[in-house]
């Protein structure tokens, strides 16, 4: 099944190509740089409420979603293939100010290899860069780099605010960084139009030959960091709409606003992650708001960090025909660095619904990680 | 204090050619060594290089850090900077970023992922050992790195960090 579009090397790495030879006398150029990342989760709902019936035809309910966007979900069976994934990424120097990068990734929700990130990035001067193809949408404080098991805390960034029908994006975006004294502050502004054929997502509602669109993607993002805080501000903006090849009754078009505001403090051994977001839709005349937020702390204790996290996620609707949905979810993870570039992380959590769906349940759910970078 | 006795010097005997001293003084002249060795491991330590060529002779520790987190790309003065690495595992890899950012090396390598899967940086590049940092560092001006004091030579400028 494709989840994510995936023609759009070509043209990136001819632009590339086609900027290098002024590049290429420089000394030391062109340069590749490899690197990869993999993540295998095992994991299981360990106990739950009421019955629940698996939208995906063949599996028996209730399950627990813990990646939306691949719909990665976890039933009472123990399986490796909600979460486990690994990519490759190659980073092509053609100059000091002139680069190609281009990532794979492969998921145990989707064995074809997908094209997350190729883009062709320009520094315009050591403070501007231009970044021009196939990139991830930089919705919230985790969104970029949402598949990097090694560099956050949990198995998974909370799902409650990572969980949307959208990941990447084709487009141009204009990074700003500086830094002030103690304060360094990166700002960027970006623009473009996603296309996902046969959206996972869309198994929320019963699809499964749906293609979602998010066209006139437009945002912006600051972050400032200073000593132990760092706090992001993100705004953006898109007009989602759907498709399904078997039925064009269930077709809709949305305005979407959103945005989200993330603090983190780290205190040495002590950390704290926090963010908060609102996704906001229109869709014919009704309106659809999310908040959601999610507070983590944190202790380094040498190899091992323990992570207490509470997360809650908020539907409210104008529109009678829909039902929200609400529900809250403290999570226990246990990480323990086994080398500088891996992780072990065991996992519980606690999935409580205020109002769910029809294929989740009040349930618990044990996860363990292997998370590597190379 | 106690007053040190005098150490004599060892004699050459002319019919073995072997240098002697008494079992008293090679001895203590042994116990000498082991605490000048001592003394040397205890002062081996990590100073942060730049080219003789770098007008910069100081740096505070936030302007240091910003450098090896990628956040400036420029010396305060004006310049180009570039951070080079020593391979991982290396003790002075771990007491640099130990002593100077706090952070240890699994923070590091997860600090670098994030940004250089996000588009937004990539690691300083890895030398093979520290002669070839110091002659690294030494041909540009823009390379900024750290070596083990006995490392050091007339080509690179130790950093002065405040």
């Amino acid at each position: 099944m494709t989840t994510l579009h995936r023609p759009r090397l070509l043209p990136a790495l001819a632009l590339a190509l086609l900027a290098a030879p002024a590049a290429l006398a420089e000394d030391g150029f062109p340069a590749v740089k490899f690197s990869g990342f993999a993540s295998i989760v095992a994991g299981q709902i360990v106990n739950h409420a009421a019955p629940g019936s698996d939208p995906e035809p063949g599996k028996s309910g209730p399950i627990y979603l813990a990646d939306w966007s691949n719909w990665g979900a976890y039933s009472k069976t123990l399986s490796l293939q909600p979460e486990s994934r690994a990519g490759a990424q190659a980073v092509v120097s053609f100059s000091e100010s002139l680069r190609f990068t281009g990532q794979m990734v492969v998921r145990g929700t989707d064995s074809t290899p997908a094209l997350t990130w190729a883009y062709v990035a320009y520094d315009l001067s050591p403070e501007w860069e231009l970044q021009v193809g196939r990139k991830r949408i930089p919705l919230y404080y985790y969104s970029d780099f949402q598949d990097i098991g090694f560099s956050y805390p949990w198995v998974s960034p909370p799902p409650e605010v990572y969980g949307w029908d959208a990941t990447n994006y084709n487009g141009a975006s204009l990074r700003y960084k500086t830094v002030l004294g103690s304060t360094t502050v990166a700002a960027s502004v970006f623009g473009g139009k996603e296309t996902v054929k046969e959206s996972r997502y869309m198994i929320s509602a019963g699809l499964s030959k749906a293609d979602v669109t998010w066209s006139n993607i437009r945002g912006g993002d600051l972050e400032v960091t200073k000593d132990w805080l760092t706090v992001r501000g993100v705004f953006i903006q898109a007009d989602p709409s759907v498709v399904d090849r078997l039925n064009s009754a269930n077709n809709y078009q949305q305005k979407m606003t959103a945005y989200g505001l993330a603090a983190n403090g780290d205190f040495g051994n002590l950390f704290v992650l926090t963010e908060f977001a609102q996704n906001n839709r229109t869709s014919a005349g009704y309106e659809t708001k999310a908040p959601c937020y999610t507070v983590g702390l944190g202790y380094r204790l040498g190899k091992w960090t323990p992570f207490l996290n509470f997360a809650e996620y908020r539907e409210t609707t104008t529109n009678p025909s829909y039902a929200p949905v609400s529900y809250m979810r403290p999570s226990l993870t246990l990480r323990y660095d086994v080398a500088s570039s891996a992780s072990l992380k065991l996992q519980v959590d606690r999935y409580l619904e205020y109002r769910g769906t029809a294929f989740t349940t009040d349930s618990t759910v044990v996860r363990l990680a292997l998370d590597v970078v190379f | 204090m106690f007053r040190p006795d005098p150490i004599p010097n060892p004699t050459l005997d002319p019919d073995t050619m072997e240098w002697t001293m008494t079992v008293h003084a090679s001895l203590r002249n042994a116990i000498l060594l082991l605490l000048l060795l001592g003394g040397a491991s205890v002062q081996a330590q990590t100073v942060v290089i730049v080219s003789t060529k770098n007008p910069v002779s100081k740096l505070t520790a936030d302007q240091l850090s910003q450098l090896f987190l990628g956040q400036a790309t420029t010396y305060y003065s004006g310049g180009r900077a570039e951070p080079l690495d020593q391979p991982e595992g290396t003790s002075s890899r771990q007491e640099f970023y130990g002593k100077y950012l706090n952070k240890s090396q699994a923070q590091m390598k997860a600090y670098w992922s994030k940004l250089a899967f996000s588009g937004k940086g990539m690691s300083p590049m890895v030398l093979a050992n520290s002669s070839e940092v110091v002659r690294k560092v030494a041909e540009n001006p823009k390379y900024i790195s750290y070596v083990d004091k006995s490392a050091v030579d007339a080509s690179v400028k130790v950093l002065t960090i405040q």
